[in-house]
């Protein structure tokens, strides 16, 4: 009995001894396995994804962009002002950010496919599972990620449907498939934005982008909506799966009492 | 069908006045149909051979066909730029001959000796007045750049050849990355393919590139075989402007609801006017057109003459950018290329990337080699210097190009693409060699240097060169 009090209030407060506050917000999976330590370690691993994502991509992503609109400012001042120099460090300064964000997505997929062996090796509260299904089958479809057969601009494909779906695996398998095509369009960006550097330093940055002459100008507002959209994909999928946790409980946490 | 049902309907209800010659002005119903007769879907051209062929055909259909306003021809609300860029007000003239519409047909100007070839000085275009708004009559050289119409001849081993050395460099350069990231060191790299040079890059281990010393080529380090500045990428890329610069047809894949956000950007009341397919069987028949071919003379003495000229043309250091001879790795024409830009279909964007086998233009040589003799180097050189300045009369850069640089022309073709230079004003050749500054001021010189039967043993020589197209097109091909 005692152990059991005890087991509770560690998985309560002492998740927290264990991981760091995040210094960005979001949500996190959940699900419930038939052994409470398999639980345990569930909520550990996904919440080891939930940082990676909060950190190291989104936040990333959003310190390195400032640089370069700062750089495209003052490439716009230079040519109104002509004591004004041209910042193509600072073009330089968010390559090196996304660089970062880009080892952040293997990063996630890496945490991602921890927790994806985790659950497929894993007794999966049955009940919770369904519930899962269930939620998803009445959900409008999630936002999946596609750069093909979509408006430009919005690629985050439309209202995808979510009969591929059906539990908290897939779920997670849906993250990674999409997180791939998030990654390979961050490559394009880094690609285009490497070439475009050497017209930043002659101040023909911002000319060349809005001539459409040079594939950065397409790719980055691609990648700004895809990134978008994937978050909104993991919150989605995640929420349904607290959804599920709160409609089944005590089911899978008969170990808090 | 569906679609040649579709534009009759729409044509009879929807045909909006502006598009209309005048003579037409007064009827809102027009009783001819559209031009455009075949529409071939991309997903199902190839494998096979025959499937190959009949792209092949729809496409030499379509590069003939004169297009009409049925067809969607008319960009009353954009202008002719390869960027969908809109007008604010309508053009009330269908037809212009400098800002567009200046043909009915690719046939219209591509056809010496025969569909598909050049085009004599009558059929310049004015690059740059095409996108121009409100359109210009102007063919001033602060407002335009006139161009000269080139052979498509030989296109496709051309777009392969780009490709392969597009796949050199740039392997070259993530090479150098990877070692500067590694050994956090910068790493300076030569950037050569094929034997021709395009100077050199330093990678550093934050990934930035210096490309100081990058010669003749853009910083995605892409080689682009097309235009006369070395500015477009693919036989695909190059139809779609041409297109919506020439007639007002604007394609699907570049002009679509998908990348622009408007059913018809150009505002003719046409929508879906040309079909990825319809522009992957365009691309296949220009691949499709053989090399040009050289032939020597029967006659002894003239052969002799013809010969020495061949010498002349290296030891004058004209073949140092006039490249007799590249060999290409693998004769097969892909499409769509993979280093299309937005705007064009791409490998990753269809399930059918269609392989076009030219093996058929080549007599391997000894080696085993597929020898491509297209007299060019697919590099950017600057054409003039303080003194000889013939080539540099524009005023407007043309994708960034300064207008003093322009991509090396290719000669195989030069017996039946008189007249010479980019504003086809060079009547003979030695206007053209005449013309030569900058980069090529020192083989100008050579040759001025030459006695005067020299100076005629290399135009000889270079008068050989497309000579069997040549023959072919005065004999009537007997």
């Amino acid at each position: 009995m005692l152990i059991r009090v005890f087991l509770s209030l560690f998985v309560v407060f002492g998740s927290f001894v264990f991981i760091p506050a995040a210094s960005a917000h979001n949500v996190w999976c959940h699900c419930s396995f038939a052994d409470p330590r398999d639980t345990l370690e569930f909520f550990h691993k996904a919440g080891a994804v939930y940082k990676t994502l909060s950190e190291k991509v989104i936040l990333a992503w959003h310190e390195a962009n400032a640089p370069l609109e700062e750089g495209v400012l003052a490439e716009f001042e230079s040519k109104i002002n002509k004591d004004n120099k041209v910042r193509p460090d600072l073009l330089r300064q968010t390559m090196t950010g996304l660089e970062s964000v880009r080892a952040g997505m293997t990063e996630l997929d890496q945490k991602l496919s921890d927790l994806e062996s985790f659950v497929s090796s894993r007794e999966v509260t049955p009940v919770f599972d369904s519930a899962v299904a269930k939620l998803i089958k009445e959900e409008r479809p999630f936002e999946r990620l596609s750069d093909t057969g979509v408006r430009y601009a919005e690629v985050s494909g439309g209202l995808a449907s979510n009969s591929n779906i059906s539990g908290i695996l897939d779920i997670i398998k849906a993250q990674r498939q999409d997180l791939a095509v998030l990654a390979a369009k961050l490559d394009e960006v880094l690609e285009g934005l490497r070439d475009a550097i050497p017209l930043a330093e002659k101040g023909d940055f911002a000319r060349v982008m809005l001539s459409g002459r040079n594939s950065f100008g397409d790719k980055m507002p691609q990648f700004t909506d895809m990134i978008s959209a994937y978050e909104r994909l993991y919150v989605r999928t995640c929420m349904t799966t607290i959804a599920a946790t709160m409609q089944v409980y005590p089911k899978g946490f008969e170990w808090l009492r | 069908m569906a679609s040649l049902v579709w534009h009759s309907l729409v044509a009879v209800v929807f045909l909006p006045l502006s598009t209309i010659s005048a003579a037409a002005q007064d009827h809102a119903v027009l009783w001819d149909g559209p031009a455009v007769t075949v529409f071939p879907d991309h997903e199902k051209i190839g494998p096979d051979r025959a499937s190959i062929e009949a792209a092949i055909s729809d496409g030499r259909e379509l590069f003939t066909v004169k297009f009409n306003v049925l067809d969607g021809a008319g960009r009353p609300l954009a202008t002719g730029d390869s960027k969908p860029t809109p007008r604010l007000q309508p053009v009330s003239v269908a037809f212009q001959r400098v800002s567009g519409l200046d043909a009915g047909a690719c046939g219209s100007c591509h056809n010496e000796p025969s569909l598909g070839g050049s085009g004599d000085f009558v059929t310049n275009t004015f690059v740059g007045a095409h996108f121009s708004d409100p359109p210009t009559l102007s063919v001033a050289t602060d407002v335009t750049n006139e161009r000269n119409t080139i052979t498509l001849f030989g296109s496709g081993v051309l777009e392969r050849l780009a490709a392969e050395m597009s796949d050199d460099l740039r392997s070259t350069r993530r090479k150098a990355l990877e070692s500067a990231k590694s050994t956090k060191r910068p790493v300076k790299v030569s950037l050569v393919s094929k034997e021709v040079s395009f100077g050199s890059i330093v990678a550093h281990p934050d990934g930035y590139v210096d490309y100081k010393n990058l010669e003749g080529l853009d910083y995605d380090l892409v080689v682009k075989p097309f235009g006369i500045k070395g500015i477009v990428i693919s036989l695909r890329e190059f139809s779609i402007n041409a297109l919506n610069q020439h007639h007002g047809i604007q394609s699907d894949e570049r002009f679509g609801w998908e990348r622009t956000g408007l059913k018809d950007f150009d505002g003719d009341g046409y929508l879906n006017e040309f079909s990825a397919g319809q522009v992957t069987a365009m691309s296949l028949f220009q691949a499709s057109l053989p090399p040009p071919s050289q032939k020597w003379s029967t006659d002894n003495a003239q052969l002799a003459t013809e010969r020495a000229g061949e010498l002349i043309f290296s030891s004058t250091g004209c073949a140092n950018c006039h490249r007799p001879e590249l060999v290409l790795r693998e004769p097969t024409f892909y499409e769509p290329n993979k280093y299309n830009r937005p705007g064009s279909l791409i490998p990753r964007y269809t399930s059918n990337v269609i392989k076009l086998d030219m093996r058929g233009f080549f007599v391997p040589d000894s080696g085993g080699r597929y020898v491509v003799k297209a007299f060019t180097d697919f590099k950017r050189h600057k054409m003039c210097d303080e003194e000889v300045r013939a080539l540099c009369n524009e005023e407007r850069k043309q994708d960034n190009v300064p207008v003093e640089f322009f991509a090396t022309q290719e000669l195989w073709d030069l017996a039946t693409s008189a007249p010479y230079c980019h504003r086809g004003d060079c009547s003979t050749i030695s206007e053209a060699i005449l013309a030569h500054g900058g980069d090529g001021r020192v083989s100008r010189e050579s040759f001025l240097k030459l006695r005067d039967d020299e100076k005629r043993s290399l135009i000889a020589y270079l008068r050989t060169l497309g000579r069997g197209e040549y023959l072919a097109a005065v004999t009537g091909g007997k």
